[in-house]
């Protein structure tokens, strides 16, 4: 393919970008389940690469990853929203709602906000014996972040709209559904291969979802290059005529 | 094509258009509630879940790790990083040469960011350790790490030399002020530790260290907005990258009469 002539409009994709995004995620999973099953290939220092790349553990890189990405998404959808608000175009501003749901995720996956909620909780009022108690509020600040996903996936079209409700349904879904998944497990014991496998696909998931909600952003905006400038235009806005 | 006549008005330090001044003012005045509440909630509010270990306390002491600080700080590195990496873009895209010292820059800002969040720079002296006792070779991590500073201080004085002033001093500023806090917070965090100094002093320096290093993280990310122009067309928004050497402007009195933009 020959390359455009240098003031000839040419689009820009995000897709490459998307794809090393998704390998990174691929990767840091796939490291992840081998510092866990096969320990003897990382030697004397086997404790500590674990405690640095299993995606079970806190503070370390695949939890660095997975709140970047969130970041990153949250941003995506603010400057979406700035974009789609000098277009003028209805319900932009539902883009800033999920950059502010998006960055709520953010904030919990890394300060592990609901399990300290829990504490704080527990501190003020009494529960009875329930032990997944965190749930309840989990399932409606579920319900809250699928709303404002779902409110904004009904403003936009194409593209945009599926990948803002795929990203929305693996996001969550394995964000409460594994989540539960693994609770069965350790309540009956199996914490051995099984909830390995599961809490993998679980944070490899919530990945793919933060991933797809990025993209839904990249796609609702076109960005074309101009010389040596670039236009960015908002084009996800949904007509009814 | 056409352009509006806006659109031929270089912005100042990068910040007319779309509100970035407000962005960094904003984020700026989070950083410095954060540092407050630090301090504040313990000392003010009498409670058990704001004294000790209390979960309110460590959820939002700058020296506690995984919090909402820790978020914070980590977040505003990271996207300082993204704000270099969209500068390396857009100079690739104007064909200014240069634009890997930006992707070095975006490099360091996650690495940076990393080591927020996962205290990177203290794990390491356990590998540190290892390589040691199996080389016999002393001090492997502070060699690599100097080699690497060394490296990126070089990168970082190529880059100041290709963009425009306001950028460059942006950019020094940001270096300096991320590289003096974070030698400023150890040192506190040390004399807090060994209780070498008075706890309110130490306290107070290793507020003061976490505030300025997000105050250099900002610094540098407004380093790398400012060599973008973001302007505002239409319904659109067309970004421009800025070089060392602006083009040249056409004096009116050397163009001549015009009508509709076509000599007379």
């Amino acid at each position: 393919m020959t390359a455009p002539a240098p003031h000839q409009p040419h689009p820009v994709t995000p897709w490459r970008a998307v794809a090393l995004v998704l390998g990174g995620s691929l990767v840091l999973s796939a490291t992840s389940l081998t510092v866990v099953l096969l320990p003897q290939l990382f030697g004397a220092l086997h404790r500590e690469w674990r405690t640095y790349l299993d995606v079970l553990g806190e503070a370390n890189l695949p939890t660095w990853w997975s709140s970047a990405l969130l970041v990153t998404a949250a941003l995506a959808h603010g400057l979406t929203g700035a974009a789609g608000r000098l277009a003028r175009a209805p319900g932009a501003a539902g883009w800033f709602v999920s950059a502010g749901v998006l960055t709520a995720l953010s904030v919990d996956d890394h300060t592990q906000l609901h399990e300290r909620s829990g504490r704080i909780g527990r501190a003020l009022v009494t529960y009875d014996s329930f032990p997944f108690y965190w749930l309840l509020p989990g399932v409606v600040g579920g319900l809250a972040v699928a709303a404002a996903l779902v409110l904004l996936a009904l403003r936009v079209q194409g593209a945009t709209r599926w990948l803002l409700v795929t990203g929305t349904a693996v996001l969550l879904g394995c964000a409460l559904g594994l989540e539960l998944v693994q609770g069965m497990l350790m309540a009956d014991g199996h914490e051995a291969t099984a909830f390995t496998l599961t809490y993998h696909v679980e944070e490899l998931g919530e990945n793919i979802g933060a991933l797809l909600l990025l993209a839904a952003a990249a796609t609702a905006v076109s960005v074309t290059r101009h010389g040596s400038e670039l236009d960015v235009h908002y084009t996800a806005h949904r007509s009814y005529l | 094509m056409a352009r509006s006549v806006r659109s031929r008005v270089p912005d100042r330090f990068g910040v007319t258009a779309f509100g970035v001044t407000a962005f960094g003012v904003t984020a700026f005045g989070v950083s410095v509630a954060l540092a407050a509440a630090s301090i504040a909630v313990p000392a003010l509010i009498h409670h058990p879940l704001t004294r000790g270990d209390g979960e309110l306390r460590r959820y939002l002491d700058v020296f506690v790790d995984s919090n909402l600080p820790a978020w914070w700080s980590t977040g505003v590195l990271l996207v300082a990083a993204l704000g270099h990496a969209t500068a390396g873009v857009a100079s690739r895209i104007a064909r200014i040469p240069g634009a890997w010292c930006w992707w070095v820059g975006a490099a360091v800002l996650a690495v940076l960011s990393l080591d927020e969040h996962t205290q990177l720079y203290e794990r390491t002296g356990v590998l540190g350790d290892e390589i040691a006792a199996l080389t016999g070779w002393p001090y492997p991590v502070a060699v690599a790490g100097s080699v690497a500073g060394l490296g990126v201080t070089a990168t970082l004085a190529v880059l100041a030399t290709r963009v425009r002033a306001a950028t460059r001093w942006l950019l020094v500023a940001g270096v300096a002020t991320v590289a003096g806090c974070a030698a400023a917070a150890a040192l506190a965090q040390d004399l807090l530790l060994s209780g070498g100094v008075l706890d309110v002093v130490a306290v107070l320096a290793y507020h003061a260290g976490w505030l300025g290093g997000n105050v250099g993280a900002l610094l540098l990310l407004t380093a790398a907005r400012s060599a973008v122009s973001v302007i505002p067309e239409g319904a659109g928004i067309r970004l421009r990258y800025h070089t060392a050497t602006p083009p040249p402007a056409v004096a009116p009195h050397l163009v001549g009469p015009q009508r509709n933009g076509v000599p007379a």
